[in-house]
């Protein structure tokens, strides 16, 4: 799967690809909302981690942009948990909300699978 | 022998014989009256003797007393008392001497002759006789003389006498009306002086009443006064009674004194309801004209029953008090006046609500009102109004002085916080300020409300900028955990590395915790939940985790429940700031005892620590604002007066026992929660 990881923090993405790469997929970064957008463009994934506060383009504007365009499953991370819950992502068209930090990295996989495959 | 001018014309001698012997002797007679000059008559009866000395200024009377004797005797005595002047003679014959003696004592006869006498003898003798008889005129002439001057000196004197007696007694007079005039100064000068300490209407009637007293036909004064635009007022004695009446209506104007004038009697019985008789109106007139429409300030009315000359004399006496009385009663009203504003200025200055006072240059006070602290002793402001022997920090009053315009400085008295406001005062003769007034403002509440809201935007803004802050921490500590697992994933649980990032994970959650407990902490909202004690004591610790290191701590919480309903985060402050004091308290390390429990009705956690301990004196100022032990730069105060005012605010409150060298405990109370 082709997998792309929008957010700000070096370590973040690290640590995510690190992950997505352990489990066979193929991982393409981008560290700000403008560059994730022609990434997503060019790149075309199936899944894409968009962080919610970015320099350039927030994800949710990042989301307005792609707009229709986007044939991927987008999770939504936030460190800032009290603003953003998983309705309010839905409605920005996310398919799932991931509030930062992340108790267990293995957990949040399972969830990615679950998202991605349907469950 | 005389000779003496001799009147030839009239007889001058007169012979009277008794007997034809005694005629004898008259054998001289011609001789004698050609010698002499002198005519001589002789008479046979002795009656006819009155005739003839009526007829002729006889000189001289000869006598015989041959018989007859005491007839002779007798009409010789009768002639010597009728006529006194003339000289007589008696001429005697022998036989006659016991008569002798007699003419002798009687001294009835000038010479006495005998028949036998010779001629020189005899004429000798007459001429003696005339010479006496011309003697005796002389004298009597003379001692008339003398009697007229006599009697001219008598009336001069009697003249002067008079004039004297009258131009003393007009002296005396003019005396007299000299002291009565004096006598009239005289009251009027007392009258003058007991004027001047009148300080009332009702003394200066009186004072009137009494002057006048002399005056039975007058009755008891009035005296009007006009108050303002149209009212009057009537001031007056009824018996000993003052009396004040407010007039009906305004009265007749006109600056001239009014005498017996009608009008008047009618005005004064309209207004007292009552006949009056003849009236007497003094105008006065007062420096402060009352009214816009008239000169005349006050009238003086006397019903009187005086005659008209006793009218003169009356108007005269009043007349002549009139300007005096003008002046008392100007005085008098304006010394009313003044203390009325005096009154009211008081009034006014006591019934400011704050405390206002007017100091000099040096902080001592010179008036202040009611509501000003008073101590006896000092008259500093500091010490009178914050027991300070120095001025208070943040007084304005120098600033004030140096500046000439009104400063504001903030000033603390005990728990109680003032906004001061020092007016200078320039007073016309002085060039710069030597005097303030000070206002304070208790702005204890407004500042406290301040603080608190102060401390509500610090604690809004850290929510937000903790939220930046989370947000920038949450996504490396995400990295740093995730990469962590993700490493120790693929490591073997006994390799070196696996427990140095297992340790590393853990850090990295312990970091997870804090910053959900901050972001909990500053949130804001004033939102009570209900919430139980332990948890919000047992998330603050976290916070305090160095502090509290250096010491034993040792943790009670009763079991069972124990909601409140607060604010946590609040709640939270009020915990992390006991706890950070317990912490300062201990130089070296101590025990500090947390416990937590159910005191009756109420929710308590007390924080005792083996500290340095608070002072005796301290310990009722602990929860002032601003009050700090500390040195400055490192704490502000505010942390127990914020946290005993949030405690008060859920219906709690904070106790403190400690003392120094003993440590400290506060015991915080708050209600119990809701069930549900």
């Amino acid at each position: 799967m082709r997998i792309l990881i929008v957010d700000d923090e070096a370590l973040v993405r690290r640590s995510l690809r690190r992950l997505c790469e352990n489990y066979g997929h193929e991982v393409r970064e981008a560290e700000d909302g403008l560059k994730g957008l022609d990434l997503w463009r060019e790149y075309n994934p199936e899944l894409v981690f968009v962080d919610v506060l970015m320099p350039g383009l927030t994800g949710p504007n990042l989301l307005k942009e792609i707009g229709a365009e986007r044939k991927a499953k987008v999770i939504l991370m936030s460190a800032y948990s009290g603003e953003y819950d998983f309705k309010k992502a839905q409605a920005l068209g996310a398919d799932l909300f991931l509030p930062k930090p992340f108790d267990d990295i293995f957990a949040i996989w399972k969830l990615v699978e679950g998202l991605v495959n349907g469950r | 022998m005389q000779e003496t001018a001799l009147n030839i014309n009239s007889i001058s001698l007169l012979w009277i014989p008794d007997s034809s012997k005694a005629l004898h002797f008259g054998r001289y007679f011609n001789e004698l009256e050609n010698d002499l000059g002198i005519s001589i008559k002789s008479i046979n009866q002795i009656e006819k003797i009155d005739a003839e000395l009526q007829r002729h200024s006889i000189q001289c009377v000869i006598w015989s007393l041959e018989s007859h004797i005491d007839s002779t005797l007798t009409y010789m005595r009768r002639l010597k008392k009728k006529f006194p002047l003339v000289t007589q003679i008696a001429v005697l014959s022998g036989s006659a001497d016991l008569q002798i003696e007699s003419l002798i004592n009687d001294s009835l006869a000038f010479k006495i002759l005998s028949q036998e006498d010779s001629y020189q003898y005899v004429r000798a003798s007459i001429l003696d006789a005339l010479a006496q008889f011309n003697q005796q005129v002389e004298r009597r002439k003379l001692l008339d003389q003398v009697r007229d001057q006599n009697r001219h000196l008598e009336e001069t004197r009697a003249n002067l006498e008079k004039s004297v007696y009258e131009r003393t007694k007009s002296e005396q007079d003019s005396k007299s009306e000299i002291e009565a005039k004096v006598l009239r100064m005289r009251e009027l000068v007392r009258f003058v002086k007991d004027l001047a300490v009148a300080v009332t209407a009702e003394e200066l009637v009186f004072l009137l009443r009494k002057e006048i007293r002399r005056f039975h036909q007058v009755r008891e004064p009035c005296l009007s006064l006009i108050t303002n635009a149209k009212k009057a007022v009537h001031f007056y004695f009824r018996g000993s009674h003052f009396k004040q009446k407010a007039a009906i209506q305004s009265w007749i104007d006109g600056v001239r004194i009014r005498i017996n004038d009608p009008e008047d009697s009618l005005y004064l019985a309209n207004e007292f309801g009552r006949p009056f008789g003849k009236v007497i109106a003094f105008p006065i007139l007062l420096g402060k004209q009352q009214s816009e429409t008239s000169k005349v300030s006050a009238i003086l009315f006397f019903e009187h029953a005086l005659s008209d000359g006793e009218t003169e004399e009356f108007l005269n006496f009043v007349s002549e008090r009139l300007q005096s009385l003008s002046l008392a009663l100007d005085r008098i009203l304006l010394e009313q006046e003044l203390r009325n504003s005096s009154h009211l200025w008081a009034h006014t200055f006591d019934g400011i609500r704050d405390p206002v006072a007017i100091l000099d240059l040096e902080y001592n006070l010179l008036r202040a009102n009611r509501q000003f602290a008073e101590a006896s002793g000092s008259h500093k402001c500091h010490k009178l109004f914050a027991e300070r022997e120095v001025p208070c920090v943040g007084c304005p009053l120098p600033q004030a002085l140096q500046s000439g315009k009104p400063e504001v400085g903030q000033v603390q008295r005990g728990d109680r916080v003032f906004e001061v406001h020092s007016y200078p005062i320039y007073f016309a003769r002085e060039d710069r300020v030597t005097t303030v007034v000070n206002h304070y403002l208790d702005v204890t509440v407004a500042h406290d409300l301040q603080s608190r809201m102060v401390q509500n935007e610090k604690m809004v803004a850290l929510g937000h900028l903790a939220g930046h802050i989370a947000h920038e921490l949450n996504n490396p500590l995400t990295g740093v955990r995730a990469l962590a697992q993700l490493c120790l994933n693929e490591l073997s649980p006994q390799s070196q590395i696996y427990q140095d990032l297992k340790e590393v994970e853990a850090a990295s959650q312990r970091c997870q915790s804090i910053i959900q407990n901050l972001l909990q902490f500053t949130s804001g909202g004033d939102k009570k939940l209900r919430v139980s004690l332990k948890e919000v004591i047992s998330s603050t610790l976290p916070f305090l985790k160095t502090a509290l290191g250096d010491h034993d701590v040792e943790i009670d919480f009763s079991p069972g429940q124990d909601w409140i309903e607060v604010e946590p985060h609040l709640l939270q402050q009020v915990v992390f700031n006991i706890l950070n004091n317990a912490c300062q308290a201990m130089p070296s390390r101590g025990q500090i005892h947390i416990k937590s429990g159910v005191e009756g009705k109420q929710i308590y956690f007390s924080v005792k620590d083996s500290g340095i301990g608070i002072a005796a004196k301290n310990i009722e100022r602990v929860f002032e604002p601003f009050f700090t032990t500390k040195k400055e730069g490192e704490g502000t105060g505010l942390g127990l007066s914020m946290s005993r005012q949030i405690v008060r605010s859920f219906g709690g409150d904070i106790l403190v026992k400690s003392a120094e060298g003993q440590g400290t405990e506060f015991k915080v109370y708050l209600p119990m929660g809701p069930e549900q």
